[in-house]
Order: structure tokens, then sequence, then C-alpha cells
């Protein structure tokens, strides 16, 4: 029961963490979305793994967006999203095949919360407008791989090999994204992925 | 025994390089990251005796077996022979980029390291994280510039190609949990016991497919291709395309080509249809566009269209073809992005429409940019008419003659937009514009012609390269 009333928790606080339209709350909700994964695979009896969630996800890339975000003084996001409805049946078709596909394979709640939380980072990497909003949505998708392998693995010395190295790749690409959305942002004046149509075909 | 050193030193050489061009004043960053990367060519050639003698060199260290069959070395070698090539030409070139030159030959032989390695560590989970390391320098390499299109297309480099590789995660833990090993080697071994659940084997393949395609470059994935190949420097953008794509698809072939035998006949189709559609959209594409370095990143989307064709036939000549196919491209599309930036250099323009009447101001550039567009529109004397033809009958004997027939159409496009580009750039009337255009310097020249020389060289003489291919494929699927 109780990881049930977690995995509904889990999921609230990634739409939330998506569809905040101050950053800070996104922020604060992705850092709770990390703590709340670790919970749960340290529920699931697998320790390292969830120390590991807890450091990369809960404190070291909300930290790294918190700092970034600082230097940009960028609370709102940019403007309503004009694909907001084609990418929103985008999601809805690939979560229904995927939920059927794995519905066929006969998954347990692990992998139904993992599948969830990815078809939302997705949502907010074909949705969003935001350049740093895009990225939040690639640091969600990559926690919820990291959640479906870690829990669909027998617990043993290379698992964790993989969870440190999985995570230690993911904070890195996060930290460059953002600097490279900074360049961006100071070259042009706008985080806008819509204003940024230079390369086209 | 020194053999066995080897492997690591040629990572180490290059990675001892990176570090010693921090430190050193800025104009001999350029020479010391030549001689470090020839150095590490050396060493992969000495390597070559033992490998055509039969053997495979395993090493290992920390735990990581590092081991060179003739799969690797093949690739090894092209690699560090385009990667020496390309720190030569960024020599004289990289100064047009960008008046600073920064840390760019750190972070080029950064990369180079990266590439070297992914063909030496046989481990599925190491290969996707040293992916994932040469993806972030090639961000910083993508973003050289520093204006908006720059900057565009290495954010859209890193994003998409990080979220297509992180799906290897869910690929790599499977095959953990179920053979207890990431090794490729014992992947090939214990195949059976992966493929008793079909849906769990059916997820590993998707995973890897997708995965390792993002890399690769596959149709509905090469968004970032494009652009990340046009707006790099022109050796920065040699390498993307000569190197790394191409790695996507070795790993592909390290992973997928093993588990063919336990593939359906629908899988087979699902990877054929993928690799012709790949083919005819990069014809297509390329064909439209007016940047002469968009051109030829399309035509690298073209390319791995027939490796991927190789690849889904999953004969022994299929795979022959896409082992040697990979090789050639690294040549030839090395070349021509190499062509291309000498062109750059000179007249400052990019668009095929505003050069003209250059083969007089600029023969050695064009010479080189004949054989190369020749030899990637399949042209029989010269080395990418051979791979190509292996593909073609291979795909008529596995008894898929209308891929044959596709490939063959994708492949005449090639030869219409290469000459058509060849004929706009090359020929005609000097422009008024181009009177005082002279040809590149000789550290940029060097390249075109070595290259150029080896393309002829292997066309004229296939039988040496395909003796290691032979090898190489013997290797990956023969034990």
């Amino acid at each position: 029961m109780i990881a049930e009333i977690a995995s509904v928790v889990l999921v609230a606080s990634t739409i939330a963490s998506v569809e905040s339209r101050k950053f800070i709350q996104s922020i604060s909700f992705l850092a709770v979305q990390g703590f709340i994964i670790s919970g749960i695979l340290g529920y699931f009896r697998l320790y390292e793994s969830a120390i590991i969630t807890a450091i990369t996800f809960g404190i070291l890339i909300p930290a790294i967006f918190l700092l970034t975000v600082r230097q940009t003084h960028m609370t709102m996001e940019t403007g309503q999203s004009a694909t907001r409805i084609t990418s929103l049946v985008i999601v809805i078709l690939v979560s229904i095949i995927v939920f059927s596909v794995l519905l066929w394979l006969r998954i347990q709640l692990v992998q139904i919360i993992s599948i969830t939380i990815f078809a939302i980072g997705v949502y907010a990497l074909i949705g969003k407008r935001n350049l740093m909003k895009i990225i939040l949505g690639l640091a969600i998708t990559e926690n919820a791989l990291h959640f479906y392998a870690t829990a669909i693995t027998p617990v043993s010395i290379s698992v964790s090999m993989i969870s440190i190295v999985a995570s230690l790749i993911s904070v890195i690409t996060t930290a460059l994204a953002l600097y490279i959305s900074l360049l961006i942002l100071k070259l042009i004046g706008t985080l806008d992925s819509q204003r940024l149509k230079e390369l086209k075909w | 025994m020194v053999m066995e050193y080897l492997p690591i030193l040629t990572i180490l050489i290059v990675l001892i390089g990176a570090l010693l061009s921090l430190v050193v004043p800025e104009k001999a960053k350029g020479p010391l990251s030549t001689v470090f990367t020839f150095a590490s060519l050396i060493v992969v050639l000495a390597m070559l005796p033992t490998i055509l003698a039969g053997k495979v060199i395993f090493s290992y260290f920390e735990g990581v077996d590092f081991s060179v069959d003739a799969l690797s070395l093949l690739v090894l070698i092209a690699s560090t022979s385009l990667g020496f090539l390309a720190t030569l030409f960024s020599l004289s070139y990289i100064s047009h980029e960008r008046e600073k030159i920064g840390n760019y030959y750190t972070f080029f032989m950064l990369t180079i390291a990266g590439l070297i390695a992914i063909p030496l560590v046989k481990n599925i989970f190491l290969m996707y994280a040293l992916l994932e390391g040469t993806t972030w320098t090639f961000t910083v390499l993508v973003a050289f510039r520093r204006d908006a299109r720059a900057l565009e297309a290495s954010y859209k480099y890193l994003i998409l190609s990080s979220f297509g590789a992180s799906v290897l995660i869910i690929g790599s833990a499977i095959v953990l949990a179920r053979i207890g090993s990431l090794s490729a080697l014992d992947l090939y071994l214990k195949s059976p016991a992966l493929a008793k659940d079909i849906s769990v084997f059916k997820l590993c393949f998707f995973s890897f497919l997708i995965g390792f395609g993002v890399k690769a470059g596959i149709v509905p994935l090469h968004f970032w291709l494009p652009d990340a190949h046009s707006e790099a420097p022109s050796p920065v953008s040699a390498i993307l395309s000569g190197v790394a794509i191409q790695l996507g698809a070795y790993c592909m072939l390290r992973t997928i080509a093993i588990m063919n035998p336990f593939l359906s006949s629908w899988d087979h189709i699902i990877v054929l249809g993928l690799g012709v559609i790949t083919a005819l959209v990069g014809a297509f594409m390329a064909m439209v566009q007016t940047d002469i370095k968009r051109m030829l990143a399309y035509s690298s989307v073209d390319e791995i269209g027939y490796i991927l064709v190789g690849l889904g036939l999953g004969t022994f000549a299929g795979l022959n073809g896409a082992v040697f196919d990979i090789f050639n491209h690294t040549l030839m599309k090395g070349m021509l992005f190499l062509c291309a930036g000498t062109l750059i250099f000179r007249t400052g323009k990019r668009g095929i429409a505003e050069m003209g009447g250059l083969s007089r101001r600029m023969p050695i550039t064009a010479i080189a940019f004949m054989i190369g567009s020749l030899g990637m529109a399949g042209v029989p004397p010269l080395n990418g008419f051979y791979s190509k033809y292996i593909i073609y009958k291979a795909a008529f004997d596995a008894g898929y003659p209308i891929v044959t027939i596709l490939l063959i159409i994708a492949s005449a496009i090639a030869l219409g937009y290469y000459l058509k580009a060849t004929h706009a750039i090359f020929f005609g009337e000097t422009l008024e514009a181009f009177k005082n255009v002279r040809e590149a310097p000789i550290s940029m020249t060097i390249p075109l012609i070595a290259l150029s020389m080896l393309c002829l060289f292997f066309g004229i003489v296939p039988q040496i390269p395909l003796t290691i291919v032979e090898f190489a494929v013997k290797a990956l699927v023969g034990g």
C-alpha cells in the first residue's frame, strides 16, 4: 500500500515539475521526485541504487539547475506552447502503445511507474518551448530509465557500477546542456526554442 | 609481452597528448597534437601483423578487458589515420573559424581518445558510456564558433543524442540480468539463454537498435546529424561523419549482428526497411541541399542506410559489405569534409551555387573532391564501388531483389548530386571574385593527397582490406 501511495505522489510531483509556471517550483518538484524514487528503491531493499539516486537526482541535478537559473533571472516560462495539443496527442498515443506492450509482458507496479514518468518526460521534451524545460524533461526521462533498469536487475556489484556511471553521465549531460543554453541566452537573449530557427532542414 | 600493452597504450598516448596540450603555449598546441595522434596511428599499425596471423590481443586493465580482433583493428586503423590527418588539417584551418583557438586541440584529442577506446572495449555498457563521453566533447567542438547557428546545432545534438542513447541503459540492464555479464563475447556465447524469453529479447534488440541507431543517424533518429555536421569546424565534421557515426554502426554490429540467429524474419525486415528508408531519404535530402556541408551530411545518412542493409541481411556477405563500407566511408567522407573545409578556407563561401570554376585555381582539392564523390556514388575503379557491390549482391542472393533495386536508385541519385556539386564548384567560368584564390597551404593538402591515394589504392587493390574484412566478420560471428 505504501508503494502505491508513493507512486501516486511520484507521478503527481513529476507532472507538477513539468507544468509549473515558476522555475524554482519545477526544480523543487524535481528534487522531490528524486527523493521519492530513492525511497521506493530503498523500500525494495536496493540500498546502493537508492543512495545514488538520492545524491544525483535529489541533490546534484536540482542544484545544477538552481545555479543556472539564478544566473538568468528567469522565473516564468516564455509564453504558451503552440504545439501543445499535437504533442499531447503524440504522448498519449505513445503511452498507449507502450502500456499495451507492457501489459502484454505482464509487468509490475515499478515498471508502470517508470513508464509513466518516462512518458511525462517525453512530453516535456517534445511539447515545451523553454530550452531549460526541455533539459528538465531529459533529466526526468533518464531518471525513469535508471529506475526501470535498477528495478529489473538483481542486486550485484556490476549493477551498482551501472547505476553510478549512468547517473554520472546524466549529471554531466545536464550540466553541459544547461551551459549551452546559457550561452544561447547570452547571445540571442531568449530561451524560446521557437525563436531558434536558423537550421530547419 | 609487449603486445598486450599496445591497446591501452593507444588510448594513453592520445590522453597524455590532450593533457599536455593544456599546459603548452598556444603556438605549440597544434604540432604537439599532430605528433601524438601520429604516434597512436603507429601503435595501431604495430598490432597489424599479430592480427593478420589470426590471433586476438587480450589485455586486462583494472578489471576491464581490452581486446583487439580484426574488426576492432580495421575500425582503429581507419579512425586513427583520419584522426591524425584531421589534426594536421586543423593546423592552418582552425584559426579561420575563430581567432582564439582556446582548448580546441584538448577537446579534439579527448574526442579521438574516446573514439579509439570504443572498438577496444568489448563491454556493451562501456561502449554506451564512451559514446556519451564523445558526445560531450563533440558538443563543445560543434559550438566552437559560438554563433547562433553553432550553438543551436550543438544543443540539438546533445539533447537528441543523449535522449536516444539513454535507452541503452535498459538493454544493458537486461543483458546483465539474464546473462550475468556485459561482455559482447558472453552475449555471443550465451544469447540462446537470452532468446528463451522472446519479449525480453525483443526489448533488448530494440534498445540496441534505437540506442546505437541514434548515434549512427538512421532515419527517424537523424535530425541532429545534418545540423551538427554542417555547423562544426571542418576537421571536426570529418571526424564526426567519418568516425563517430561509423562507430554507432560498429556498436550495432557488435550487438545486433551476434543476436542474428535468434531474430525473426520480421526483425530482419524492420532493419532492412530502416536501411532502405535511410538510404533513400538521405539521397533525396542531399539532392535538394544548397550548402555543401549539409549535402555531405545527408550523404552520410545515405551511406548509413547501406551499412544497415548489410547488417539487416545478417548473411556473411552482407556483414562483409557492411564492415567494408564502414572502412571506406571513413576514408571517403573524411576526405570530402576536408575538401569542403579547404573550399570554405579559401573562398569563404558555403553555398554550392556561389562557387564556380575553381578547378584551375585549386587543382589538388578538385581532384580529391572528384575521387571522393565518385567513390561515394560507387563508380567502379574506386573503393566505394566494391563495398556497395558486395551489399547489392548480398541483398539479391538473400532473396530481397527489391532492396537491391532501391539501393541502386539511391546510388544513382548520389551520382547525380555529386556530379552536380562537382560541376558547380570546380568547372565553368572562374568567377571574378575567385581570380586571386590559391591552392590551400601544404598542411591542408597533404591530408587530401594521402586520403585520395588511399581511396585509389584500395579501389585498385581491394583484396588487401577485404582480407582483413573477412577476418573481421569471422571474428564477429564465427567465434
